[in-house]
């Protein structure tokens, strides 16, 4: 039951589904997938709880499906939260260096960096994440270190994510009224982008999309600075609905039929085709389905929702910097075509992403859908082995809510 | 309308910032001069007529922040004053409130303004919420400004503000407030001004302003593209300025000012006012339409309204105040939270609804004008007659049925806003995708 390592937990409450990863890191940061659980989500829609008491059961089932699997005793665990109250942005702080020399301190880095934080936020919202870029003296980049330079200023340029404290209270709650101590909620688009990315990939810099049940998280990042990130509440659960709408069927239907037929672009092979809807209740074979009209329903959809995200990533022409290309994830990510789909939008090298420089067990690693979890906990991992030296990592500076 | 003359004249430091921005949207020769106490505004004025107000008050100190000392400064140079506006027909007095000299002065300098005969319309900024004392003295300041000028037009920074979100940089805020006022500023100049495609009589609109400052409401807009008038519509039903056209749905009369370039189409003037027509029916519209060439291409509509006195009576007399108390911020608080009006104590509906009371307590003040207790009167009979305030109001609240679009398993979760639509709503009902 007990292991050396601290084990390492990382919780996402999806709206498809609820999902728990349980892994292991060694000091050296190899990180090892004990186990997963699962369970079907029902109380949360785009993201975000809106049924307390369903979701705290499957959330239940699924640690416990977990805890069977790893055969270890979940305490605490870091909680994944999305939603589209998240948002991020950079900012830049400033801070004079005061000593008579002009010699850069590790403080005046320190308060520069803490500047970068005094921002004023929309009410309510508290800051999930604050990343550093990069560190200029006098308007020079610097490398990570800049103190013993010389200079006038310091200016740190971060990447700040926030949302709703109140939203993001909530679900922790959630957790914790199940006697499991949250040690901090991560932002689930950043914790999908430490499961999927190699170093090379952060290196060249990537966009991580992952696209799931009720939204969609992106995170541009390169090296270990996160470039541009956010949420939209728009995921699978849209792209059913909209066949549900469209084709004047059930929203269990539409599933069933976005699953076995779907695609996101619409193809020649598709034109005059078309498919049965299956029988229904009563066992009479009902109409039959256009497979052009329900991709051209799933293509607009699944392209708009590209192109929000090209669209501020395109702010500053961040698009860019990913050169390594997009990484699409989450449950969407499968449906076919949508790589062909990212491509004719970004211009980029698409990837389906999978859980990669990770130990475990190969098929569960391969499926997208499980990649925010156990990111979460891979997240989990870097923040407690990072702690005393926080100058490398991505850090929270802020304590959360406490 | 040529033989107008219209003159510009800004009252402190503020005031010359607005007169600048209007002076930089419309490089026409505009008549205008900066009066200031202070000589170090005066001279890095940008406005190259300057009249030194009180040197022998203040011995070039400036106001510092009292409108005693401002108001002691105009009076004793009135003569300058005089001498600039003697022989307008009109007098656009400019100041930003709070401070010394615009609080104190800008009353003096409108009285002398409109005792040389000329019409006199005040353009006037108040200051935040946060800057207490300053908001006191604006408000007193606007109190003697309605008595002093034909039409006070005061946008409240505070109002400003609540259009920016908290990122935004105060020298960003204050150039959007300025630019504003310009823009409102260089809309009524030029319904004047322009050579007339539809021309408004200079009567017509200081029949609808004179006296009438207590309810009016203004805005300008201007818009460009193939849909012009139909965005300038748009954009004055949504303006903050006329509390997002409720202004408009409730006024009484409605003065339209069209600005085009040689492009203009006789059309794009019906549409618009056939638009805004149908917001309020019960309105009586004057409609005038002018031509610059170095427009083509854009559409600047400027719209004054004025309410129907029975709504700002209701305001007035529902606050139970005597007449002769000044009003402070907390009691300004009361009134509006009584009157079930707005939101914000001090934001510019405020300002604009607020009650014109005499102010007894100072010797200096000339009693207000007869017609205008005569119009008090008028108004709290029309009120004891009926009370059917909201009729306008429920009207442009039909207006809003947006809620055809189909969300399905979204019908009853948060709307899923981006730039102005539903994402919640299928993708291809919004791009108009047919299905057969």
């Amino acid at each position: 039951m007990s292991k050396a390592s601290p084990i390492l937990v990382g919780l996402e409450i999806g709206t498809s589904k609820i999902c728990a990863a349980i892994g292991e890191e060694t000091e050296r940061g190899e990180f090892t997938l004990l186990g997963i659980g699962q369970a079907r989500s029902h109380g949360v829609r785009k993201g975000e709880v809106v049924d307390r008491e369903k979701a705290q059961e499957d959330v239940r089932s699924a640690l416990g499906n977990a805890e069977e699997q790893a055969q270890v005793t979940i305490r605490n665990l870091f909680l994944g939260v999305t939603g589209r109250h998240i948002e991020g942005f950079n900012n830049v702080g400033m801070h004079p260096v005061a000593s008579d020399d002009r010699l850069v301190t590790a403080q005046d880095v320190a308060d520069a960096a803490e500047n970068a934080k005094a921002i004023t936020l929309p009410a309510e919202h508290t800051i999930l994440h604050t990343i550093r870029q990069r560190i200029c003296v006098d308007g020079v980049e610097v490398a990570d270190n800049p103190a013993g330079r010389l200079g006038r200023k310091v200016e740190a340029h971060v990447h700040v994510i926030h949302g709703n404290a109140l939203r993001i209270q909530n679900s922790m709650q959630l957790v914790q009224s199940l006697s499991i101590e949250v040690n901090q909620p991560v932002f689930n688009g950043l914790a999908n982008a430490q499961a999927v990315l190699t170093p090379e990939d952060k290196e060249n810099g990537a966009l991580v999309i992952d696209i799931g049940g009720g939204a969609t998280e992106f995170v541009l990042q390169q090296g270990q600075a996160i470039r541009q990130s956010g949420v939209f509440a728009i995921g699978g659960d849209h792209v059913s609905n909209d066949i549900a709408l469209g084709l004047k069927i059930s929203m269990g239907m539409a599933e069933r039929l976005k699953i076995r037929h779907g695609s996101a672009v619409v193809g020649a092979g598709s034109r005059g085709q078309s498919v049965p809807l299956g029988e229904n209740d009563v066992g009479i074979p009902s109409r039959e389905i256009s497979l052009e009209q329900l991709h051209r329903i799933m293509s607009v959809r699944l392209q708009e929702l590209f192109e929000l995200v090209a669209e501020r990533c395109a702010e500053g022409c961040l698009l860019d910097e990913a050169r390594a290309g997009v990484f699409l994830s989450g449950g969407s990510s499968l449906i076919p075509g949508i790589d062909t789909l990212a491509q004719r939008i970004f211009r980029l090298p698409v990837t389906r992403a999978t859980c990669r420089n990770i130990a475990g067990n190969s098929a569960t690693l391969a499926h997208p859908e499980f990649a925010t979890a156990i990111g979460i906990a891979r997240y989990g991992g870097m923040r407690l082995r990072n702690r005393p030296r926080q100058r490398f990592s991505l850090r929270d500076v802020f304590p959360f809510l406490r | 309308m040529n033989d107008a003359a219209i003159r510009f004249l800004a009252v402190g430091h503020a005031g010359a910032r607005i007169l600048d921005a209007l002076r930089r949207r419309s490089p026409g020769a505009l008549e205008c001069a900066h009066a200031d106490t202070s000589p170090e505004s005066l001279r890095t004025s940008p406005i190259d007529r300057r009249l030194t107000l009180g040197l022998s008050v203040s011995h070039g100190l400036g106001a510092g922040g009292d409108p005693d000392i401002g108001r002691l400064s105009a009076e004793a140079d009135l003569a300058s004053i005089r001498e600039f506006t003697q022989g307008a027909r009109m007098v656009f007095v400019v100041a930003g409130l709070g401070g010394g000299t615009g609080s104190g002065a800008a009353p003096v300098v409108a009285r002398a303004a409109r005792e040389s005969g000329a019409l006199v319309l005040v353009i006037a900024t108040t200051p935040f919420e946060f800057e207490r004392r300053r908001v006191q003295f604006a408000q007193e300041s606007l109190e003697r400004l309605r008595n002093a000028a034909d039409a006070v037009l005061a946008i409240s920074n505070q109002r400003v503000r609540r259009m920016h979100d908290d990122r935004t940089h105060p020298h960003e805020l204050y150039q959007f407030a300025n630019e504003l006022l310009a823009q409102t500023l260089q809309g009524l100049w030029r319904l004047l001004d322009s050579p007339g495609l539809i021309p408004i009589e200079f009567a017509h609109i200081e029949r609808l302003l004179r006296g009438r400052h207590a309810e009016s409401a203004f805005a300008a807009v201007q818009a460009t593209g193939g849909n012009r008038a139909h965005a300038a519509a748009e954009q004055l039903l949504t303006h903050p300025f006329l509390d997002t056209g409720a202004a408009l749905a409730s006024a009484r009369e409605v003065l339209i000012g069209v600005a085009g370039g040689d492009d203009l189409q006789i059309g794009e003037v019906e549409h618009l006012v056939e638009t805004l027509q149908a917001r309020c029916p019960s309105a009586d519209f004057v409609v005038g339409a002018s031509i610059d060439p170095s427009l083509t291409g854009h559409l600047h509509v400027t719209a004054i309204t004025t309410r129907a006195p029975a709504q700002a009576a209701a305001a007035r007399v529902g606050s139970g105040f005597g007449g002769g108390e000044v009003p402070t911020p907390q009691a300004a608080k009361v009134r509006s939270a009584e009157s079930g009006g707005t939101t914000a104590p001090f934001g510019g509906e405020d300002f604009l609804q607020a009650p014109e009371q005499r102010t007894v307590a100072d010797p200096r003040l000339i009693p207000p004008p007869p017609e205008l207790s005569m119009e008090q009167r008028q108004r709290i009979l029309s009120r004891q007659r009926s009370r059917p305030s909201s009729r306008g109001r429920t009207d442009s609240q039909m207006v809003m049925n947006f809620d055809i679009a189909q969300r399905g398993r979204f019908d009853n979760t948060e709307r899923n806003r981006h730039k102005g639509v539903d994402l919640d709503v299928p993708t291809y009902l919004r791009l108009g995708i047919v299905l057969n």
